[in-house]
């Protein structure tokens, strides 16, 4: 099955429109940045240093105070858009699962690039695998698309906090990182959450599961082999194991989101069967996330 | 234990499938899932597959190889030794006797006899056959030696308890002399406790039997006598015997009635086990039905009614045709329900009376007349005699039989004849009192016109029998017979009995109560009605005529529903199709065993899944 059907793009279209027209004032591309620029924005004034651009003191000011004052006005730039994207095994142990995360990743790249943000695409498991790289304009989505289709997942485990920092080494500045996973992380996926948080990024997760992983259907003597790790496991499930499943299951979903909320983290929850369209916009409006 | 199908034994090669798919099914599935965290969580604490769960595949593997052991025996449909393949001849001896109507069965003994005599028919081989005998006064064969088990079961669907006693003697010599290719049959009798109670020794060893019922309670009417009083037929004297066939004492209460109309209430006090007779009298002239009926209904519903059928007593009309006889007409004048006219020779030749009995002293009129008469010292031949020679002082020689209705409580000794008549009678003609051959009463017994002939001089002077106490007995008992008044009309019969009517059986027509046609047997006298199988009063018509019979159960051994203290219970064993599991084959058992093992095996397959 395609990835990304002949329709795609048109369905990108669409929300970059919804996104536009729903979250007007509030998401916009252009981002004030702490630095001072060239804009018409006025922000400040300071004192004449030695070296500093004769156009930009203030000559009123010179000629009722006699000071020398600089005038300063905000630099107005690009925000810059990573998407970290889970290419573990356990994000293959289904197709649809890491489809539907390629599309929505495709999708709030493609959102980004309509905004003017820059855009990079960082799959990641053990290791940053080869990324996509900052990205600016809509008319890189075709390129962008095309590295998704290729990108397969790895066969090996997830380990957040070491890609986390590796991440970290390479961007070139700040900006928002969207975090696209199953957050089955041996080594605990929360550790990764700090290592990001604590270098001044803004986080937002959406964390993909399958249906079935939540109620699987296992009955009987099995051989259960750990999709990252290829460990195996010798068991007889019955209906009671498969209570007790439903209910760590169940606790373990409701750690990921305490864990995100207490890291001021966004966090969405869908399963892979939920439209992707469905879940980018629900992503728009409950997270903020391209915003 | 022999196998009638050992060819089945190659259905045994399926245990090579039913291993392969085991190995097949023991190889665990491998199943990828995202992370072993949670199940990592829920097995920390107890092992994956403990030891039971490993053993549990062998056990299902024996159980399921088992399971078909189990069925191929059952297709080769294995019989014990006792019972080899060689066909068997069954013979079902059913007592179909009024005891096996207790509704102490399913629901009636009866029903259980049927039940337990199908379970056997429905156990029986294919190359088996079965003989259905009905144990009833006379055994009956209900079907005939077969192999058609369907034929056997409708059979079986049509026996029914009557009213009657069984000859259970005589049924299971029957079924014992049905010998075939396969020599001895194989005899159960099923009957009841009580029933079985009755077999004679040499048989009780030689067959399977089978009790139904249990020990029962029961009060019954056992006995129902009406007659009419001898000197007045229009007041009835009746005895009732009644039975108290349980443990404790108990006060019964009969109801009496007269064409359905109460005219007494008997309360009859009986000790545990008694049998007690009442006596009760009432009146009655125009006939009809009394019956007596216990108010408390029991577990036998045939003996607590009893019928009685009352003559239509009216007044005779007697014509005594004489010159005058003072002891004969005093005789006749006494009986208070006969209507005595005398009138001489000469005025009967002039104008015969219409007359229910003529009485002729010393006259015989020409021709006989066609109804009920007396003659006393004939004058003449006629058409029934040839008048001999007078003889003198003649002696009884031959004693009076005690069964005529004529002699009943008549004792001629020492009585004095002085002259009589030699009479030789035709062979119509029952001599009853002779005297060296020369008979001196004779009877001709004609359903519609008997006739009596006394060849004795009665008159005074010429015999001391009017002097005798003989005399009025005498003549009462020949008036009762030429009145029509026998005791047969007077009372009742058992069920178990069979009444001879002097009616043509060509023509005779007999239903019961519900009016059900009741079947007749011909006979040389006429016709003969019974045993017939529900009490009832049966009215029996040929053209004008119609005469009724009671016809009650009257017998204490079916109403004792309790067996007596000797009777052993059921001996099946010694029959080959089983004992307690008689109709259950092997086959079925083997059968029913795998089912258990199934339904274990799948316990084990449940435990293993929802655990």
């Amino acid at each position: 099955m395609a990835v990304f059907e002949s329709d795609f793009l048109q369905k990108l279209e669409y929300l970059a429109l919804v996104a536009r027209r729903v979250f007007r004032g509030r998401i916009r591309a252009e981002r004030r940045s702490r630095s001072f620029g060239s804009s018409v924005e006025f922000a400040d004034y300071r004192e004449y240093a030695p070296g500093d651009d004769y156009r930009r003191i203030d000559w009123n000011i010179l000629a009722r105070m006699d000071a020398l004052l600089l005038k300063l006005f905000e630099e107005e730039q690009d925000l810059h858009v990573y998407i970290l994207l889970d290419a573990s095994r356990s994000m293959s142990s289904t197709d649809a699962k890491f489809h539907s995360a390629l599309r929505v990743a495709a999708s709030l790249a493609y959102i980004a690039m309509s905004n003017l943000d820059r855009v990079a695409i960082l799959p990641f498991a053990d290791r940053l695998l080869p990324e996509f790289p900052l990205t600016r304009g809509k008319g890189k989505i075709l390129s962008l698309l095309e590295y998704l289709e290729r990108l397969t997942p790895v066969a090996t485990d997830t380990h957040l906090e070491q890609c986390a920092r590796l991440f970290l080494q390479r961007r070139p500045r700040r900006g928002l990182v969207v975090l696209i996973s199953d957050l089955y992380d041996a080594h605990g996926f929360e550790r990764g959450l700090d290592v990001l948080r604590f270098h001044g990024d803004e986080i937002h997760t959406i964390h993909l599961t399958e249906a079935t992983e939540a109620t699987p259907s296992l009955l009987g003597d099995l051989d259960l082999v750990d999709a990252e790790t290829g460990a195996v496991r010798t068991v007889t499930v019955t209906e009671r194991h498969l209570r007790e499943y439903r209910r760590l299951y169940a606790q373990y979903l409701e750690r990921c989101e305490t864990s995100c909320r207490q890291r001021e983290v966004g966090y969405i929850h869908a399963t892979s069967d939920v439209p992707f369209e469905e879940l980018v916009l629900k992503v728009l409006r409950q997270g903020g996330a391209v915003a | 234990m022999s196998l009638l199908s050992p060819m089945a034994l190659a259905w045994a090669a399926v245990a090579l499938p039913i291993i392969g798919l085991y190995i097949l099914r023991i190889r665990r599935r491998r199943q990828i899932v995202p992370t072993l965290l949670f199940w990592d969580q829920i097995f920390q604490d107890t092992a994956p597959r403990s030891l039971w769960r490993r053993l549990r595949h062998w056990l299902s593997l024996l159980l399921q190889l088992a399971l078909l052991t189990l069925l191929v025996l059952a297709l080769a449909d294995p019989v014990s030794t006792g019972r080899s393949s060689k066909p068997v001849h069954y013979v079902l001896v059913i007592d179909q006797s009024a005891s096996m109507k207790a509704t102490d069965g399913a629901p009636a003994r009866i029903d259980e006899a049927r039940e337990r005599a199908m379970r056997l028919v429905n156990g029986m081989r294919s190359q088996d056959e079965a003989t259905i005998i009905g144990a009833g006064v006379m055994p009956t064969v209900l079907s005939g030696r077969t192999q058609h088990q369907p034929m056997l079961r409708a059979a079986l669907r049509d026996v029914h308890a009557a009213d009657t006693t069984a000859d259970l003697n005589a049924a299971v010599r029957l079924a014992r002399s049905l010998t075939g290719a396969q020599g001895e049959p194989e005899v159960l009798l099923i009957s009841d406790a009580s029933g079985l109670a009755t077999l004679d020794a040499d048989l009780t060893g030689e067959i399977a039997t089978h009790a139904c019922g249990r020990v029962t309670n029961n009060i019954a009417i056992t006995g129902l006598a009406v007659r009419p009083r001898s000197d007045n037929p229009l007041e009835l004297q009746g005895i009732l015997r009644v039975g108290n066939y349980t443990d404790a004492a108990v006060a019964a209460e009969v109801k009496l009635t007269l064409n359905d109309n109460l005219f007494d209430v008997a309360i009859v006090e009986l000790a545990a086990g008694e049998e007690k007779v009442h006596a009760f009298r009432t009146l009655n002239s125009e006939g009809g039905v009394i019956r007596a009926k216990l108010t408390k209904l029991d577990a036998l519903a045939s003996d607590n009614v009893a019928s009685a059928i009352l003559p239509d007593v009216g007044r005779r009309k007697v014509t005594l045709v004489s010159t005058g006889d003072l002891f004969l007409e005093s005789v006749l004048r006494s009986h208070l329900w006969m209507e005595v006219m005398r009138i001489t020779p000469e005025e009967y030749a002039k104008s015969p009376p219409m007359s229910d009995i003529l009485v002729f002293d010393g006259f015989v009129p020409e021709p006989l007349p066609n109804a009920p008469s007396l003659y006393v010292y004939p004058t003449r031949s006629s058409r029934l005699w040839t008048l001999g020679a007078e003889i003198n002082n003649p002696i009884v020689s031959d004693l009076p039989d005690d069964e005529s209705k004529l002699l009943r409580h008549v004792n001629l000794k020492n009585c004095t004849f002085h002259r009589a008549r030699i009479i030789q009678a035709d062979s119509a003609g029952n001599p009853l009192i002779t005297s060296s051959g020369r008979p001196l009463l004779v009877h001709w017994p004609d359903a519609r016109a008997p006739v009596v002939l006394l060849a004795i001089n009665t008159r005074a002077g010429e015999s001391d029998l009017p002097w005798r106490t003989a005399f009025p007995i005498l003549m009462q008992n020949i008036l009762n017979d030429l009145a029509g008044s026998t005791e047969d009309s007077l009372s009742a019969h058992r069920t178990s009995e069979s009444v001879a009517l002097p009616l043509p059986a060509a023509t005779l027509t007999v239903t019961d109560e519900t009016h059900r046609m009741i079947p007749v047997s011909a006979t040389d006298l006429g016709a003969t009605i019974g045993p017939v199988s529900t009490v009832s009063v049966v009215t029996a018509t040929s053209g004008n005529a119609t005469r009724r019979i009671a016809f009650n159960l009257a017998d204490s051994r079916e109403s004792n529903l309790r067996p007596p203290p000797t009777t052993q219970p059921s001996r099946e064993a010694n029959l080959a199709l089983g004992n307690s599991g008689l109709s259950w084959p092997w086959w079925v058992v083997l059968v029913a065993l795998a089912i258990l093992l199934s339904a274990v095996e799948w316990s084990l397959h449940q435990r293993s899944v929802i655990d």
